[in-house]
């Protein structure tokens, strides 16, 4: 299935590195899905390199405080995925 | 400064470990010190502390915090942990302490410490103990096949391996138990405690060896951003090695160290030594088959200081693999009786698979967990985990292990086989001069070794400098 991937918002992510590679999450290809509707809330999903990647957690908080520095953002939701602790990464990123 | 996570304790405190063992390693090459050390409490306590607080502690740390991480649940209990950490420390200390001292005393002094003493040694070996089936009951609550649903079956295939090797280790320290309290003689093959550890496939396979390939099975495509070939195939590898422990631990430690082959006599405990040993060659070789796969197809194309040990370390591995499997013969055996050779396949195995597995794992996971606690706190993150240390002497740390290790082993094996090849010329009077090269060639490059060692260390420490207030 063909993911949709706002260009905005994936410009905005580049600016997200893994502290692992060096390289941002775009060039990792992590990045699942990124939509903005047009009252301004930007969903982002996201999968770490590894299902147990202990800096998903930080990537998470990043990639919400990237995405909410783009133009037109008003409100952004941030799902990891894949992860062993995704219910617990989603919730704290979502309710910071 | 407030107190650094447990962990990060477990970590430090390993790395001091290995440091001492590692110095004192390095003067058991100098041949005037020999007398004073072969055979004698001195090796006996340098065993104690590489074994148990160099690469045990590192895998109880790396556990307490990972495995959890893995289920994406809490650990059963901190307290246990920091109960563990203590005993496991206070044991360590007391014990290796006690073996060296006993050593000094009976080697250069040529005196026997008050009797006493022997059974303040047991109180530490209690500690140590004690300390390993509390972490272990902390781990089984965590991680137990009953308690714990892996939503990935890589992470499933990783905690077999755990759930595993701490079996080991328990049994591991039971027979060892068994063997300090004198019971052992009628039982096994006459073992000292620390030569349980040293040479019970349960301890250097069944603990060390498939606690550091489920760690890698996780960290390696973690790191090179891929995926092992086959899961069904890294099962067969777990159960091929499994046996081959299983087989080559229990004919072992009834006397049975040889495989079918020229001169052995086919009996009950040499046909499961023979199975043993070519299950426990089928689960090596597929590991090392099954890591290389997943490096050649990786997606990153740049390799990390942790990836060049691991594939270093891969490289040692096989060598040592193979290495076995010869002294396992009658012929290989023979040879290599007394001789430095087999002190080089152990070393090989210990230093140059497990410690620079170890010594990867630790650039990358450190700065990882650092990035946890940092984030969590709120302080500032480091845009590349390679900014928290020195990056050219990490790669320096490296390439002086590396070539070490190398140099270092090549030493003790023609050192071996001169020894060997001459004593059945019947020329055992030349051996001392004869090995004197390889003698000088083992100390410089020991040197090296340690070197690398130090670089690491203080690298290490310096990451822990971005933990501070």
């Amino acid at each position: 299935m063909e993911h949709e991937r706002n260009p905005k918002l994936m410009e905005k992510l580049k600016d997200v590195i893994d502290p692992e590679v060096g390289a941002s999450v775009v060039d990792m290809g992590l990045i699942q899905s990124a939509k903005l509707d047009k009252d301004g809330n930007a969903v982002v999903e996201f999968v770490p390199s590894s299902p147990v990647c202990p800096i998903a957690f930080y990537l998470a908080s990043e990639i919400k405080k990237k995405i909410l520095q783009a133009e037109g953002v008003h409100k952004a939701t941030v799902y990891c995925r894949g992860h062993a602790m995704e219910e617990a990464i989603n919730k704290q990123v979502n309710t910071e | 400064m407030p107190k650094l996570a447990l962990h990060f304790r477990f970590f430090q405190m390993a790395v001091i470990y290995f440091i001492i063992g590692g110095l004192l390693g390095l003067t058991f090459s100098i041949p005037q010190v020999q007398p004073f050390t072969h055979k004698s409490m001195i090796a006996s306590g340098h065993i104690i502390l590489v074994f148990f607080g160099w690469v045990t502690l590192t895998i109880m740390g790396a556990m307490s915090k990972m495995v959890p991480t893995m289920l994406g649940k809490d650990l059963y209990s901190q307290e246990w942990a920091e109960i563990t950490f203590w005993l496991m420390n206070i044991g360590i200390l007391g014990y290796a302490g006690l073996l060296i001292l006993e050593g000094i005393a009976e080697r250069v002094y040529h005196m026997l410490l008050p009797a006493f003493l022997a059974n303040v040694n047991l109180v530490f070996v209690s500690f140590i103990v004690v300390g390993a089936f509390s972490f272990a009951y902390n781990f089984y609550k965590t991680a137990g096949a009953k308690t714990a649903k892996p939503l990935e079956p890589s992470i499933g295939l990783t905690l077999k391996f755990y759930r595993m090797s701490i079996a080991y280790l328990l049994v591991s320290l039971v027979i060892a138990v068994i063997t300090i309290l004198g019971y052992t003689e009628n039982i096994f093959f006459g073992l000292s405690f620390a030569s349980v550890l040293w040479v019970a496939p349960f301890t250097t396979l069944g603990w060390m060896t498939l606690t550091i390939m489920g760690a890698m099975y996780h960290l390696l495509p973690m790191f090179t951003i891929s995926k092992i070939p086959s899961l069904k195939l890294a099962g067969f590898q777990f159960y091929a090695l499994n046996i081959g422990i299983v087989f080559t631990g229990v004919a072992g430690l009834f006397g049975a160290k040889r495989i079918i082959f020229e001169g052995v006599e086919v009996t009950l405990l040499s046909l499961l030594q023979t199975i043993g040993v070519v299950f426990a060659g089928i689960g090596t070789f597929l590991f090392v088959y099954i890591m290389a796969w997943t490096v050649v197809t990786r997606k990153r194309k740049d390799l990390n200081v942790s990836m060049r040990f691991y594939l270093i370390a891969l490289v040692y591995f096989t060598i040592t693999g193979l290495f076995g499997v010869i002294l396992k013969t009658q012929p290989g055996y023979e040879f290599s009786e007394n001789t430095n050779i087999i002190l080089g396949h152990g070393l090989l195995s210990v230093i140059g698979f497990a410690s620079l597995t170890i010594m990867g794992s630790m650039y990358s996971i450190i700065p990882m967990l650092a990035v946890v606690d940092l984030h969590e706190k709120k302080k500032k993150v480091p845009e590349v985990l390679t900014e928290m240390y020195n990056e050219k002497l990490a790669r320096l740390s490296f390439w002086l292990a590396t070539i070490g290790v190398a140099g270092y082993i090549i030493g003790l094996v023609g050192d071996g086989y001169v020894t060997a090849t001459l004593t059945q010329q019947g020329a055992s009077a030349a051996v001392e001069a004869a090995v004197f090269p390889f003698t000088l060639l083992s100390i410089l490059f020991v040197l090296i070794l340690e070197a690398g060692v130090f670089l690491f260390a203080l690298n290490i420490q310096k990451m822990y400098g971005w933990l501070k207030d």
